[in-house]
């Protein structure tokens, strides 16, 4: 009977830890983490009004075909203080490949309630070759 | 007889769990002492003219007798100050109101932190500016205080992002200058635990 419980235990264990940690884009949560989380926070929530949260996001739905460009070029002036003189900005990350910033977007696109269609490496391409 | 040894040994077991906890008494003075004719003196933040986020002057007339918790950012910092300010704005919510408590965010980049930049930066995080102070020093200054008083390694590095190597520790100090306690700002178990000696130290300042 106490095998049994200890049996259990360590099942609904394994399975509340796989639970927690489940992503259909583990490659582009390993991105997100190392290159938008520290600002952006692991639940997507950012930081007040100084950091954007990407929680169930209308910025991501409206900005789908500009994300690529967004994540390898950053912000120069964030929407909340466009009519700030003191400019706060998304740093740029030019070094991100084609491919890691589509899994980062994958993974955007479809975390923290957001749900966007996959995009393919061919739309990114395509994307990335009309940044501003 | 089994109940009664399963009790002694829940018991035995809370008994030393609460006994690991440390007495709020021995919440140790940190940093080194020096020696100043013959005689030990402890290790004390040095006295500092700065200003804050509205150009008001900060030094030591605006800390005495405050407990306060100090770290180290700049605004553009594109790696650990965000995780360092969602944990100071948890010290914040739950320290709103405590008399002679405050919070002090040392900017490392004077040149570009302005007062005016950083009160926008601090109304954005949504910083309570009653009891939160944003400080503008020279940078050589701030650098000093920061790797000799503070403990905080930082300096300039060109290739860092943003341009700044530091740490995200925050610096707990006591009402007299003195460095009582320190958590990794970056990590919000540790500043959950640090509460605790917050706590200690406030408690004792009474």
């Amino acid at each position: 009977m106490i095998r049994l419980i200890y049996i259990t235990i360590v099942f609904v264990s394994i399975g509340t830890l796989t639970q927690c940690d489940h992503t259909e884009y583990p490659s582009g949560k390993r991105y997100y983490d190392a290159y938008c989380g520290n600002c952006h926070m692991d639940d997507g929530r950012g930081l007040s009004k100084l950091i954007p949260s990407l929680e169930k996001s209308q910025y991501i739905i409206n900005q789908q075909d500009e994300l690529p460009c967004i994540i390898r070029n950053g912000i120069k002036s964030m929407v909340a203080d466009s009519s700030s003189e003191v400019q706060l900005s998304m740093p740029a990350h030019p070094k991100l490949s084609e491919i890691e910033i589509l899994n980062i977007c994958n993974y955007v696109n479809n975390s923290w309630g957001n749900k966007q269609a996959q995009m393919s490496l061919q739309e990114i391409k395509a994307k990335l070759g009309v940044c501003d | 007889m089994n109940v009664k040894l399963t009790l002694f040994l829940l018991f035995s077991i809370i008994a030393l769990l609460y006994s690991c906890k440390p007495p709020v008494e021995s919440l140790p003075y940190l940093g080194r002492n020096k020696i100043v004719d013959g005689k030990e003196v402890r290790h004390q933040i040095r006295s500092f003219n700065f200003i804050d986020q509205d150009s008001l002057a900060f030094n030591a007339d605006v800390l005495k007798d405050n407990v306060y918790l100090a770290d180290f950012f700049f605004t553009s910092c594109p790696s650990i100050c965000p995780r360092v300010m969602k944990n100071m704005l948890r010290v914040q919510e739950k320290y709103k109101g405590t008399p002679n408590f405050k919070l002090v965010s040392f900017s490392l980049d004077p040149k570009r932190d302005t007062p005016a930049r950083m009160k926008k930066y601090a109304e954005n995080i949504g910083a309570d500016l009653s009891m939160w102070h944003f400080v503008h020093g020279p940078k050589d200054s701030i650098m000093a205080i920061a790797n000799e008083d503070y403990y905080v390694p930082a300096f300039e590095d060109p290739d860092a992002p943003g341009g700044f190597d530091h740490s995200g520790k925050l610096l707990l100090i006591d009402g007299n200058g003195h460095l009582r306690g320190f958590a990794e700002g970056t990590e919000d178990e540790d500043v959950t635990d640090f509460f605790d000696t917050i706590d200690a130290l406030l408690a004792q300042s009474k």
